[in-house]
């Protein structure tokens, strides 16, 4: 079908969205852009800045805020995907019936050959980025969408794969149910939900530091990852 | 000793991780997870309700104290609201509980039980960002129960609806995320108590445009006119617990975030009448539209959806007016509309059951002869929402109509008594036909979870009506929360 | 005005321009989801752009100097860049959530066109089958 624009007809809408985003705007210049908040006396982030290496352990002083200053935040986002994906199964049960798909065109031999290939070094690379998060760019959310974008890649090229839903699900329970345990141990040992009891621990900048960040964003990593496989696979249709 | 109130979202989110492990080896089991957490949750909230007394009960999270870490600040008022949000989840999944049908079934109990903690945290968190975030987990809880169908068929509606709130939800929560990004540059900080401190800091154009933001954002959550256009389709085309908890719990949990944003934080710095005057023009103009809309609504379900939205109405025109006994006032309107709600949208589900398309008028005909304790049930909500003594509502709306008068707010009170009198016209004619005679014989089923969730929020509604001196204290703090900034940041640690 | 600020200034003005527009007058619901899209990345780019401050290196170190050799202390605003991670996760699954609900009201309706949405703002014409 062919859309019909009449100019007339969206003057209405575009100016109410310049108006809209001119006030934004106009907000944001009157905060200001790239002047040094941080160096206020008062600000929250001068700790960040100054102190989140002795007192978390980290060198990446993102990884302090997400995991520890902010770590509750965290775990709310992790929920917020781990919704995502168990409300997408639970959508997809109730969809209702679609139109039968063609087949595939059947993918060649460098493609299938190739995937097979790249696969196992993606998640490699996924796993070490999460690993790193305390130390390098990067971290569990990254190194998660890393691994999924591999398995993306595999069901793309192999459309007939089905996504094993169970051990997706599994994986995702264990690993979301480790972050919050973590956090609870904090609660029973120190009395602080998500304390980072053992900062301690390791000397700033080794792979062995930082105390539980490093175990929360490998907790991170495989929920992530297998999450996302899920929505993936689920898009996909045909395995609800 | 005060429990940490930080385990009233942990205990959920452990919940429902366990369920799709537990789910693997049995899904009965895992149907009564979801129940278990609520009713944890339940005795939680009423620990802290009991024990906040003349202050809030805080919680630090991540091992630093605010404003570096997260807080979390359990008002007295943030207390009654999360318990009552605990108990209209666990009024729509005590039924549901157990069954496990089609795939979806285990997890229309997840998903109520996680949109009542978004709710619930979004109620007691102490950081503008944290409430953002429990935003989320309510919106998409509550979309994803948009989309799961009622028995009968309704024509794809239950899709309709969860696709314009899929997408007005997500516009609502980049609206909110925006405005925060603005306040964090004017005030270098996210912890609302601090962020209170430091109002006078945030330049007056920044603070208009951070609340105009957040009014068109948290009002589309809270059904406010004329951001509620997705509301009559949602509530049309789900099932009873999901308008329960559209009408429990997501909105509300919007309007409480609202008004102390705008009480708290944004209303010092602009200054001015301003910001208490749209919020109370816009609270009446939705009271009036939404009771309007009610009484010429023909699908009851929409019908009570629109009720809904008369009384988010109402209750944000009682807090916004501006005087001690009117945010008294709706505090009570809340209470009587939480516990009331519910009960008829429970009772609409039985009286339509099993019937394809709209629930219309002639359904309930005779209800009250085909079960006598549906009824009751029925006539008795029907009647609390009204503002029939005893119950919450008739004092909320007495205590406004006394603060409209102290005040001299007598546009308040016109538009107050007509709304009312459109209400009375369309609850009346739902009264009417379930004492009717009945023209079918065909009973109707209360099965016994139905029946006792019924009889204790009837139970509670007369309680408040007979007693209402049990809230005097909770009443008065709540007053003082939004009276008063300095008891906030006093509370907030600052 | 250097250019940065020219470049980053004009793309929040744009894309939150662009997105906000095509919310209000599209009712298609893939393309809604798109100015959803859009805007979102409007809105993360504010995020992050708060916490930015002029000729500073990135907030991680590497022993005792930043990433590239600058000294600790002379880093952006960390918390802005943590907001944004989790702005951007939670963007994500209401993306999906949103994609998942317009297939099925399309298998329900037969069409992705959302009736009764921009609110007489649209300058489709709408299609009748």
């Amino acid at each position: 079908m062919m859309e019909r624009y009449d100019i007339h007809r969206s003057i209405p809408a575009i100016l109410l969205a310049l108006m809209v985003a001119a006030t934004i705007f106009y907000a944001f210049v009157e905060v200001g852009f790239g002047e040094p908040e941080v160096d206020k006396e008062d600000s929250v982030s001068n700790r960040f800045i100054s102190n989140s290496t002795q007192e978390t352990g980290s060198s990446n002083f993102v990884t302090a805020v997400v995991v520890n200053y902010r770590g509750f935040d965290t775990l709310g986002e992790v929920t917020v995907l781990f919704l995502a994906s168990a409300g997408m199964g639970a959508i997809v049960s109730a969809l209702p019936a679609g139109d039968k798909r063609k087949r595939p065109i059947p993918p060649s031999l460098i493609l299938t050959a190739g995937t097979r290939l790249v696969l196992p070094l993606i998640i490699l690379f996924g796993a070490y980025v999460f690993v790193h998060g305390h130390l390098s760019p990067g971290g569990g959310f990254q190194g998660g969408v890393i691994i999924a974008s591999g398995l993306l890649l595999y069901i793309v090229i192999f459309p007939e794969w089905k996504a094993p839903h169970k051990a997706l699900a599994l994986s995702e329970s264990l690993a979301g149910l480790s972050f919050a345990g973590i956090g609870i141990i904090g609660l029973a040992v120190g009395g602080i939900f998500l304390d980072n009891v053992i900062s301690g621990l390791g000397e700033a900048g080794m792979l062995v530091s930082a105390g539980l960040i490093p175990l929360i964003y490998i907790a991170i990593g495989i929920k992530v990852g297998a999450e996302m496989t899920g929505l993936v696979a689920r898009m996909k249709g045909g395995d609800a | 000793m005060t429990v940490d109130p930080v385990l009233l979202i942990v205990i959920p989110l452990v919940a429902a991780f366990l369920v799709p492990m537990v789910s693997l080896f049995s899904r009965k089991i895992a149907s009564f997870i979801p129940l278990l957490a609520l009713l944890a949750m339940g005795g939680l909230a009423g620990h802290l309700l009991l024990s906040t007394g003349d202050t809030a009960v805080t919680s630090t999270t991540g091992g630093f104290d605010p404003p570096w870490g997260i807080s979390l600040v359990v008002t007295p008022l943030g207390a009654l609201v999360s318990a009552m949000m605990i108990f209209v989840g666990i009024f729509v999944s005590l039924p549901s509980t157990a069954k496990v049908g089609k795939g979806y079934e285990l997890w229309y109990n997840v998903f109520v039980m996680m949109t009542v903690t978004g709710g619930v945290g979004m109620v007691i968190t102490g950081d503008l960002f944290n409430l953002f975030v429990f935003l989320e987990i309510t919106a998409i809880g509550a979309t994803v129960l948009a989309v799961l169908p009622r028995d009968g068929e309704t024509k794809g509606l239950n899709w309709r609806g969860a696709a314009s709130y899929a997408i007005i939800s997500s516009v609502a929560s980049f609206l909110i995320l925006a405005a925060i990004a603005l306040l964090y540059g004017a005030t270098s900080t996210l912890n609302m108590a601090q962020m209170a401190q430091r109002a006078g800091d945030i330049p007056s154009f920044v603070a208009g445009t951070a609340f105009l933001l957040m009014f068109v954002g948290f009002g589309i959550e809270a059904e406010i006119f004329p951001l509620n256009g997705w509301a009559p389709d949602v509530y049309r085309g789900s099932r009873w617990g999901t308008a329960s908890i559209f009408s429990g719990v997501v909105g509300k949990a919007g309007l409480i975030a609202l008004l102390r944003i705008a009480f708290i934080i944004l209303g010092p710095a602009i200054g001015g009448t301003f910001p208490a005057d749209l919020l109370m023009w816009a609270g009446l103009a939705t009271f009036i539209v939404g009771e309007a809309a009610a009484f010429t609504s023909k699908d009851l379900y929409r019908m009570l959806g629109f009720s809904s939205i008369g009384a988010y109405g109402l209750i944000l025109a009682a807090f916004a007016s501006g005087s001690e006994m009117a945010i008294q006032a709706g505090v009570l309107l809340m209470l009587g509309h939480m516990l009331a709600k519910p009960i008829l949208f429970s009772m609409i589900d039985r009286a339509g059951a099993g019937k394809r398309g709209d629930v219309t008028l002639s359904d309930l005909e005779g209800l009250g002869r085909r079960s006598t304790m549906s009824g009751v049930l029925f006539v008795g909500a029907a009647l609390a929402m009204l503002g029939m003594p005893p119950s919450p509502t008739f004092w909320g709306k007495v205590m406004l109509f006394s603060s409209a008068g102290t005040e001299g707010q007598w546009a308040l009170a016109v538009i107050v008594a007509f709304g009312t009198l459109l209400e009375a016209g369309y609850m009346g004619r739902l009264i009417w036909k379930v004492m009717s005679p009945a023209k079918e014989e065909r009973k109707v089923e209360l099965p016994v979870l139905r029946l006792l969730p019924g009889l204790v929020a009837l139970g509670l509604i007369m309680l408040i009506g007979i007693q209402p001196a049990l809230l005097n204290d909770v009443l008065d703090r709540a007053a003082e929360e939004f009276m008063d900034r300095l008891n906030y940041i006093d509370w907030g640690g600052f | 005005m250097e250019v940065t600020e020219l470049v980053v200034y004009g793309s929040i003005l744009l894309l939150a321009a662009v997105g906000i527009w095509g919310i209000l007058s599209r009712r298609n619901l893939i393309k809604l989801i798109l100015s959803l899209t859009i805007l979102e990345t409007a809105v993360n780019l504010l995020l992050v752009s708060v916490g930015y401050i002029s000729g500073r290196s990135a907030p991680i170190v590497n022993g005792d100097t930043g990433l590239d050799g600058s000294p600790i202390g002379e880093i952006v605003d960390p918390l802005p860049q943590a907001l944004v991670l989790t702005a951007i996760v939670i963007g994500l699954a209401t993306t999906a959530i949103a994609l998942i609900v317009a297939v099925g009201y399309y298998r329900s309706t037969g069409t992705l066109e959302l009736k009764s949405w921009s609110y007489g703002l649209t300058n489709e014409k709408e299609v009748r089958k």
